[in-house]
């Protein structure tokens, strides 16, 4: 019965993408992107351990295969990877490391052509690196990005990502530096 | 916006200041006490129970290996070797208190209980026969006539871990035997890969009742639900696979004669010994693949691991 409710619940956001993707093909600047970070992970356990949180490094690697830019804003679908290393040592414990691979949905608000806050909502599967065991989560950030450099086929941004890890037993913020290139495969007219 | 900055400010900093690079790790490391099981079963008549051949070296050696680790990390050392080995079967036998039956394992479980701390490690080392479907233990029989039955002499790994769990402080239970991945309990929060592979049955994890906690016990096996192996490694000794693994992990080599009086641990992970170093170190290096392959032998064995969020660390040096 829960399966059921769940894969309803998959053709749902299924549904929610494609309607979004066909609603954007109208937009112009059709685009794929690339992003790449690296943040600090913290992991604020729900149960009782040694230390309120634990320390450790996350790197994040986005891949925007579905996104189209309008004037002041954008949105797309993205695969994104994630990989955090066990926690630093403490006590008799140390959190196990492990790799994600999500889908997500971002999109983001340009304020100025300098400066715009993209936002992104996504969902993945976890693999802990040593032990053969996978758990789901889901995932939320927020990112204010920097226009560093801006060509008709691509731009690159600056970009600061704060996010939240929804993980079962454990919920992680995570604060890190990055950089965003979107690559325009039409080149856009001349604004 | 601005009245609520300074807060949001604060409530960051101190979420961020409350991680281990601002706490003071006064952790204490106790005693260790282990207690290592092996049975051949040559003293048992029943044509479906085997002999086996590496499981009292297994017992042995994981015994003298652990103290000269607990050696090194300047720990006082506890040990109980229980082992049947050869053909007797005579009451004076299975009066020994270090004779394996379920009776004497109890008793020195008992022991330990009463006299381990909350900073204290407990090491229980099982070589031996495993039973599929429910990963029950095959102990040795006290029959001193006729074919002892199998059923009577059955573990279940409920009751072995429920025992264990009445212990104080970190407990680790490291099983050799075939299907003993099914000794490990289902974590809370994470799905063993072995058994459970759809996306779906990850999710429904998420959203289940399970709630995680810090784990005080944690297992280490040898297989996941399928069989182990024992090999020789020399002429006349031989040993689990698994367990001359882990022995190589913690620095007892093959030869050994003259006997190691120290070990150079080989798992260890920036001066400490956890549980996943061990494991890791032992699919690395263990001597049949973890995986059925089409270009190597059909036999494999992968070794499996209480899962969860946390690795246990059992040796700081």
């Amino acid at each position: 019965m829960y399966t059921v409710y769940m894969k309803r619940r998959y053709v749902v956001l299924l549904l929610l993408l494609l309607s979004c993707s066909s609603f954007l093909i109208a937009a112009e600047g059709q685009y794929y992107s690339l992003a790449i970070s690296d943040s600090y992970y913290l992991g604020i356990s729900h149960f009782e351990d040694e230390i309120p949180a634990r320390s450790s490094n996350a790197f994040n690697v986005t891949v925007g295969f579905l996104g189209y830019r309008a004037k002041t804003w954008d949105l797309a679908t993205q695969v994104h990877l994630l990989f955090v290393s066990d926690s630093l040592p403490f006590g008799l414990y140390r959190a196990r490391g492990f790799n994600s691979i999500g889908l997500s949905l971002q999109g983001s608000y340009a304020f100025s052509p300098f400066f715009s806050l993209s936002a992104q909502v996504g969902s993945e599967v976890n693999f802990y690196n040593m032990i053969k065991e996978a758990f789901a989560s889901f995932s939320f950030s927020i990112a204010p990005q920097f226009t560093l450099l801006e060509k008709k086929e691509y731009l690159i941004y600056a970009t600061i990502p704060v996010s939240v890890h929804l993980r079962k037993e454990i919920t992680a913020l995570q604060a890190g530096l990055g950089l965003r290139y979107v690559l325009f495969p039409f080149p856009r007219k001349e604004e | 916006m601005k009245r609520a900055s300074p807060i949001l400010l604060l409530v960051l900093m101190s979420l961020f200041l409350s991680c281990e690079l601002f706490y003071k790790d006064a952790t204490t490391y106790g005693d260790l006490y282990v207690v290592s099981v092996g049975i051949d079963y040559a003293n048992n008549n029943n044509a479906n129970t085997k002999t086996l051949y590496g499981t009292i070296n297994d017992a042995r050696e994981l015994q003298k290996a652990f103290k000269l680790v607990a050696e090194q990390a300047n720990k006082s050392f506890f040990g109980y070797l229980m082992i049947q080995e050869g053909f007797s079967r005579t009451q004076d036998t299975f009066a020994d208190p270090t004779y394996p039956s379920w009776t004497n394992i109890e008793a020195t479980l008992d022991e330990i209980k009463n006299s381990a701390s909350e900073h204290d490690l407990t090491i229980f080392t099982f070589s031996g026969h495993g039973l599929d479907k429910k990963g029950d233990l095959l102990l040795a029989h006290e029959s001193t006539n006729g074919n002892p039955s199998t059923q009577d002499i059955l573990l279940a790994p409920e009751v072995l871990l429920e025992k264990i769990a009445a212990i104080e402080g970190r407990k680790l239970v490291i099983i050799d035997s075939c299907y003993s991945g099914l000794l490990v309990p289902e974590s809370a929060s994470s799905l063993s890969t072995h058994y459970y592979k759809r996306i779906d049955q990850w999710f429904e994890k998420y959203f289940d009742d399970m709630e995680y906690t810090k784990p005080s016990l944690m297992v280490l096996t040898a297989s996941a639900a399928h069989d182990s192996y024992e090999f020789y490694i020399e002429t006349n000794h031989a040993h689990g696979v698994f367990t001359e693994t882990l022995l190589r992990a913690l620095g007892w080599s093959h030869p050994h004669t003259p006997e190691h009086t120290s070990v150079a641990i080989q798992a260890l992970k920036e001066n400490r010994l956890t549980v996943d170093s061990l494991y890791s170190y032992i699919k690395k290096n263990q001597r049949l693949p973890t995986h059925w392959s089409l270009f190597s032998d059909t036999k494999f064995q992968h070794p499996t691991t209480t899962g969860g969020p946390l690795d246990m660390v059992l040796f700081q040096f």
